[in-house]
């Protein structure tokens, strides 16, 4: 049951910390922790009625206790355009796991010009430039991206999403 | 809102981390050959390899459970659900079955202390001294000094065998002489590497890093070309020739142990 709990939860919980504790590897840190703990309990108590519920409070409460040793005023979980509610991590954690599988997935050329134009926000030219291709393959290979993370979406939840 | 979880995801997104599979089985290496699986290790993936032991001893009632760190920072939680980090070469004993709240130390330990008003937690410091506590968090040294450094709560700190001795309260510090314990003059504890398991330099002298590292590790350092050389940055406290590596890496320099 641990073993599937891992497959299925780890990557949406590391995700759900991340936006707590804003750093990857304290997130993997707090996760880890989490599942030595309810491996803990299972082993005492036997196992909690919904070891996913019970594995996602251990972390809040865990990531709650680092912000406020660390003397945040705010101890909600946030993106990059500011505070969410904790329902709110929640529900995209798992989302967000989704997406970044696909990112994952991708063929190493195309992840390597999305993530230059999403996430260090070079635009084509500049990517083109830097790896000696035309600004025509890089708009490809963004696009195909694009496309690639829209079906990973789709196969979640059935309906299309726009940029 | 679908852009502000893509965003998300590309700002952090590194390959090879969060893999549920490599956690897996950091996790299967540090719980799976445990009888009596009730260790977790904080620290997983670096504690797994690092732990040179848990023993079991025969006898159910009085058996001893014992916790020992090797060359990391070793976490560990107690059947109480108290937090125990173990320093490099310290070790950390309890009956289970008789009372998981009264534990003997031996090198440096930092506790945080489930609290049990009903249930003191007692550390016995390697037959010198004992400590006596509700709930809290403190440093236990019982390795060349016996000393304490409460961080958190109060503590009662007496000598071996005695049933008074001195209260202590947040921010003080206290050690052993001659049999009777001492209020010391400072908290020396170094209580963000206690809590966090992590060095934390921020423009600090090459020579203050290895000074440290040779505290914390029991193991001296050198360094030809530290002057002049400062270190930034979040390190583990996990094998010190891990840290050394990444170091000498950072700074370009060669760091010799030994004398």
């Amino acid at each position: 049951m641990i073993d599937r709990l891992f497959r299925k939860e780890y990557r949406p919980l590391c995700i759900y910390a991340l936006h707590y504790l804003g750093d990857t590897s304290d997130s993997e840190d707090v996760v880890s922790d989490a599942f030595g703990k309810l491996w803990d309990k299972i082993s005492s108590e036997g196992t909690p009625a919904n070891p996913r519920a019970w594995l996602y409070t251990c972390v809040r409460n865990a990531c709650v206790d680092i912000l406020r040793e660390r003397g945040h005023e705010t101890l909600l979980p946030s993106d990059l355009e500011g505070r969410i509610s904790d329902e709110e991590a929640i529900d995209r954690s798992a989302i967000e796991a989704r997406l970044w599988t696909a990112i994952e997935r991708m063929p190493e050329k195309r992840r390597q010009i999305f993530l230059m134009a999403k996430r260090d926000g070079m635009s084509y030219d500049e990517i083109a430039a830097e790896l000696g291709i035309s600004a025509n393959t890089v708009r490809n290979h963004v696009e195909n991206a694009f496309t690639s993370l829209r079906e990973s979406r789709k196969e979640i939840l059935n309906f299309v999403f726009f940029f | 809102m679908e852009k502000r979880l893509l965003d998300f995801v590309s700002r952090h997104y590194k390959a090879g981390i969060f893999n549920p599979a490599e956690a897996l089985q950091a996790f299967r290496r540090s719980h799976g050959y445990n009888p009596w699986r009730r260790i977790s290790w904080g620290i997983a993936a670096v504690a797994a390899a690092l732990i040179t032991g848990v023993f079991l001893f025969d006898g159910w009632k009085n058996s001893w459970t014992e916790y020992v760190a090797d060359a990391a920072l070793t976490e560990v939680v107690l059947p109480d659900g108290s937090i125990a980090k173990l320093g490099p070469g310290a070790s950390l004993r309890l009956q289970k079955h008789r009372n998981s709240r009264a534990v003997q130390s031996k090198g440096r330990i930092w506790f945080e202390v489930r609290k049990d008003s009903l249930a003191p937690f007692t550390v016995d410091m390697d037959g010198r001294a004992a400590i006596t506590v509700l709930g809290t968090k403190f440093l236990a040294d019982a390795g060349d000094e016996t000393r304490v450094d409460l961080f958190e709560g109060r503590v009662l700190f007496c000598g071996a065998g005695e049933e008074s001795g001195i209260i202590l309260t947040a921010g003080q510090a206290a050690h052993i002489e001659g049999g009777a314990p001492v209020y010391d003059d400072a908290f020396s504890a170094d209580t963000e590497l206690w809590r966090s398991g992590r060095f934390h330099f921020d423009g600090t002298a090459l020579e203050e890093v290895l000074a440290k590292l040779e505290s914390f590790y029991g193991e001296s350092l050198s360094c030809a070309d530290a002057k002049d050389r400062s270190l930034s940055g979040r390190f583990k406290a996990g094998r010190l020739d891990d840290l050394i590596a990444a170091i000498e890496e950072a700074l370009d320099v060669k760091i010799e142990k030994g004398e």
